[in-house]
């Protein structure tokens, strides 16, 4: 077998096999970009929420979906305001 | 061409020789390259996960101990969404376990007493009206002045006591002719490069304390932070440095029945043109109590102070100096006649009040946990080593 003596139809299973190939890689890499730029902004956001959990900043919608099935909210301490997580309420469906 | 490199070429060649097994090829390589950057990704985003399922569980812990504290939870077990608590009080410290993600965190908070007094949470503080205008800052009133609390100071440290700290009866001659009347300490060179353990976190001087003048600044190495009360006049003619996770607050103290004067001519002690801050006349040992100089004979005209200052008497500036922590002043700033001097409050690092307690000083408000740590955190001794890294003179 060789280039020159290949057939039509192993020229064809070569071109499919390469354009799967290539787009399924394509693909997963568009993928893992999406998930590695997901990451670097929850990255952040948790970087953030260390750096200054104030019940404040809540009000910002600044953690929305920062800990996925809780919520936090401003409550008041015997020391002061204070943040709070709870579980999120689950949905009822009606 | 020899037959093995004929036999190596062929085999080479055997493997690209048709256009299925080129595609095949670079089909794989294509493959693993996508799969590799797939594998870092999900690799980022567990660690990702991880570090949000900490900052979950922390924040959880913090709910947790409200609740317990506050006495709405009696159980010392509760859930919250995905997180498991576990709440208890040991000792006089609140332990917190958080079950997040299969993995167990563990913190703890020091039970308070109360919250500390508001000026710690400031750059500075003053109360002298004069001041408003040409230091930054906030005035407040005399009661908010933060006061000792005597019952903790009796159980403290003494400096006549701790190694690193010795009476010097020449220090004061170097710099006022006439020195002092009351004991002078320093810190000792011999054993600056040895550790010395120092019980509690505050440390009481009864007597002046000389930290003497060099460019090279003086370096402690503090594990928690420590109080410094200084029970007479404090001298800093160089810059401080301090480095580990503690905090270090130099704080004087005013005889109850000595007068409160600024030294106007710089020489050390009351004399005609002195001006008297507190009392109708001069009483008290005649370098007065409670002064802090800051910048001694002239050098270095820059002191940068990485440490928190209550001033019970006048402060005195010699030097520029830039203080990083709080700035505490009871009474008003005298600059050298020599040349204009600033007192500059950075603000660099403050206490949380509600949640932290500066040792020695009387604390108000109710009980209540401190501020929520890692149960590995190191700084959680009782005792820490004091450790001066710099020749002290």
């Amino acid at each position: 077998m060789s280039w020159h003596g290949s057939s039509r139809g192993e020229w064809i299973a070569a071109v499919l096999v390469l354009a799967t190939s290539l787009t399924g890689s394509a693909l997963l890499r568009v993928w893992a970009a999406d998930l590695v730029s997901a990451t670097d902004r929850r990255d952040a956001q948790v970087e953030r929420f260390r750096a200054d959990p104030r019940p404040s900043v809540v009000k910002d919608d600044a953690w929305t979906g920062l800990f996925p099935g809780h919520v936090l909210v401003p409550e008041k301490a015997p020391w002061g305001p204070f943040l709070a997580v709870h579980a999120a309420p689950r949905r009822v469906e009606r | 061409m020899s037959s093995r490199g004929v036999r190596s070429g062929g085999c080479w060649r055997a493997l690209v020789d048709s256009p299925l097994l080129m595609a095949t090829w670079v089909a794989i390589v294509a493959v693993f390259a996508a799969v590799f950057e797939v594998a870092h990704a999900l690799g980022r985003a567990h660690a990702t996960r991880m570090d949000a399922a900490d900052a979950l569980a922390h924040a959880a812990a913090e709910t947790a101990l409200l609740r317990r504290a506050s006495g709405d939870w009696t159980m010392p077990s509760a859930r919250i969404g995905e997180v498991q608590l576990a709440v208890g009080n040991r000792a006089g410290e609140w332990f917190v376990t958080a079950t997040v993600e299969g993995r167990s965190l563990a913190f703890r908070a020091a039970d308070l007493p109360g919250a500390s007094p508001v000026v710690f949470a400031r750059p500075c503080s003053y109360v002298d009206r004069t001041l408003v205008g040409s230091t930054v800052g906030c005035r407040i009133d005399g009661g908010e002045l933060p006061r000792f609390d005597e019952r903790v100071l009796s159980d403290a440290e003494r400096a006549d006591q701790c190694a690193m700290l010795r009476r010097d009866g020449g220090v004061a001659l170097l710099t006022f002719e006439t020195g002092t009347e009351r004991d002078d300490f320093v810190f000792d060179a011999a054993r600056t490069r040895s550790e010395v353990s120092v019980s509690r976190d505050i440390l009481v001087v009864p007597g002046h304390l000389w930290i003497q003048p060099s460019d090279r600044p003086l370096h402690f190495v503090l594990q928690k932070d420590l109080v410094v009360v200084v029970r007479g006049n404090l001298y800093v003619g160089r810059s401080i440095e301090v480095s580990g996770r503690g905090r270090l607050v130099f704080a004087t103290c005013v005889d109850p029945d000595a007068a409160v004067f600024a030294d106007i001519d710089g020489n050390g002690r009351w004399s005609p043109g002195d001006r008297l801050r507190r009392g109708a006349e001069f009483r008290g040992p005649m370098e007065g109590t409670g002064n802090v100089y800051l910048g001694l004979r002239g050098e270095p005209s820059v002191l940068r102070v990485d440490a928190g200052l209550v001033v019970a008497g006048e402060a005195h500036l010699a030097a520029d100096a830039h203080v990083e922590g709080p700035v505490v002043l009871s009474f008003g700033v005298t600059e050298a006649r020599s040349r204009p001097c600033r007192l500059v409050p950075e603000g660099r690092w403050s206490f949380q009040i509600e949640r932290e307690v500066v040792p020695g000083f009387v604390v108000h408000g109710g009980r209540r946990p401190g501020v929520l740590r890692d149960a590995a955190d190191p700084g959680s001794s009782r005792e820490q080593a004091l450790y001066v890294a710099t020749p002290a003179r």
